[in-house]
């Protein structure tokens, strides 16, 4: 008999077996080759970014007032608009007369065709007219001599002030550099030293005020060609009303097919009643 | 008592934290015993020593609460595999977390927090998938010798199947509480933690722990009346 078979059992004994549930020794060498691994993994594998945040907390709260003046001086810095000289020129400056020099190119380059096409000023402006850039006047005066930029001058100061004003401070910023226009300026006024071309573009710009620009040559073409045949036309419209027609009835199908039944009949009536084949219509009534 | 009255002629705001401070001090002084302080000490010594960089140190944490960690894991979750997972990757999180273990509370206490929160988080993700593999329960230990004495007077195969059977219907007992009443029985019955200590691991006030041990205890009485005995 069992001595202890009469001793009471409480729920606390009972749970206290579960002390009793233990691996075997052999075990906790498994787990710490495992734990060992797990280890290395650890050690190996990159955090992501926000589980470094935590150890940054205290950097930041010792420096936060550095921090954060040199964030605000940053978003300020951000903040304000561009103020390097190259992109903000102060006023009357060359950047500035650059600037209007550049606005200024295609209405003096209209002023000056104008000029030539005026007939009180072709006279004057034998070698402006066919400039199309600002600096021509300039250029093309000392070229043609000292009594010519004179009258050039006057007319175009009486005619466009405005336009002069401008330009004046653009034709010295031009002539520094060999721009595009520069380069066109100088094939014109070789052009305009052949004396065939220079004579009949006075002789025409004064006369009559025509242009002296070689024009390209059109071709000719037939009065007759440019006709078109009454049986295309007739065709034509044929064809245009049996496509208005098949589109009609395509569209009124879908809506009403009982009502349109009649109307079908019609139109395939009609559609049979007109032949196209190759160049001939045929219509049967 | 001498700390906790210091605190009290005290009026308004500086009464409310005077009782709080004074909650403190009686709390620690009821539970942190003379064994478990040295103990605390001890680890709080160790730890110093690992955050220094002497990363072998804490091999010897590992070794010290490698049976204790795994014993309240696997009695939560039931499962040997699961528990063996677990408690690796609970000291894995406290070696990756060290640095940031400042001495307020005892390690293993710390230690503990980590691998309930683990093994918690482990079973509500796993709350359908239920697969229990047993460890052997150890009948010729002291702490099971008396109790399975008390309950048979069977021996040999049929006494190990009268175990086996016991082993089973407490663990199907176990399994019917709520993980969290699960975690309070775990660890005041069988690894043996107080009110308080139980209270900072589970991070709740040790009204609720009471209230939880007490609700536990009357389902498992249920459950396991035919093996109680008065």
């Amino acid at each position: 008999m069992n001595p202890e078979r009469n001793r009471p059992v409480s729920l606390e004994d009972l749970l206290r077996l579960k002390q009793a549930e233990r691996p075997p020794a052999e075990f906790w060498g498994e787990f710490d080759r495992k734990l060992r691994e797990k280890q290395l993994a650890a050690l190996v594998a990159k955090r992501p970014w926000w589980q470094r945040l935590p150890r940054l907390a205290p950097v930041l709260v010792r420096y936060r007032l550095v921090l954060g003046g040199s964030t605000v001086a940053v978003l300020a810095l951000l903040a304000l608009p561009d103020r390097s000289p190259s992109s903000d020129p102060a006023p009357g400056s060359d950047g500035l007369a650059q600037v209007q020099a550049v606005e200024a190119v295609p209405t003096a380059e209209w002023a000056v065709t104008g000029l030539a096409l005026a007939p009180e000023v072709a006279p004057a402006l034998p070698a402006v007219e066919s400039a199309p850039t600002l600096g021509a006047p300039a250029l093309a005066v000392a070229e043609a001599g000292p009594a010519e930029p004179a009258a050039t001058e006057a007319v175009v100061v009486d005619t466009f002030p405005a336009i002069v004003a401008l330009g004046g401070g653009a034709v010295s910023t031009v002539e520094d550099e060999e721009s595009p226009s520069a380069r066109h300026i100088a094939a014109n006024l070789a052009a305009l030293r052949d004396p065939d071309q220079a004579v009949a573009g006075r002789v025409l710009v004064g006369a009559n005020g025509f242009e002296s620009r070689v024009m390209p040559a059109r071709t000719k073409v037939d009065p007759l060609q440019q006709m078109t045949p009454p049986g295309e036309s007739r065709r034509s419209r044929l064809l245009t009303a049996m496509v208005s027609t098949a589109a009609l009835e395509t569209s009124s199908r879908s809506t009403e097919r009982a009502a349109n039944r009649f109307a079908e009949e019609g139109v395939y009536d009609q559609i049979q009643r007109f032949g196209a084949r190759g160049d001939r219509l045929q219509v049967k009534f | 008592m001498t700390d906790a009255f210091r605190f009290a002629p005290c009026a308004g705001l500086n009464f409310r934290v005077a009782v709080i401070e004074a909650t403190k001090v009686l709390g620690k002084s009821l539970v942190a015993s003379p064994e478990r302080r040295l103990e605390a000490d001890a680890d709080l010594e160790v730890v110093r020593q690992v955050q220094a960089g002497d990363v072998a140190a804490f091999d010897r944490l590992i070794v010290k609460y490698r049976e204790r960690v795994y014993g309240v894991i696997y009695n939560m979750t039931a499962n040997r595999e699961d528990a063996a997972d677990l408690t690796q990757d609970t000291f894995i999180k406290a070696f990756q977390s060290i640095h940031r273990f400042g001495g307020q509370s005892a390690f293993f206490t710390w230690l503990y927090r980590i691998g309930v929160n683990s093994t918690l988080s482990f079973l509500r993700k796993a709350r359908l998938r239920a697969f229990f593999s047993l460890e052997t329960l150890d009948s010729e230990a002291p702490v099971a010798k008396e109790v399975i004495a008390a309950l048979t007077d069977k021996t040999g195969a049929e006494r190990d199947t009268y175990v086996r059977e016991l082993q089973e219907k407490l663990n199907d007992a176990m399994q019917k509480l709520s993980i969290k009443h699960r975690t309070v029985v775990t660890l005041f019955e069988i690894d043996g933690l107080s009110h308080q200590e139980i209270a900072e691991v589970m991070e709740c006030s040790v009204g609720t722990v009471r209230s939880r041990l007490h609700y536990a205890k009357q389902l498992l009485q249920s459950e396991l009346q035919p093996y109680i005995r008065r």
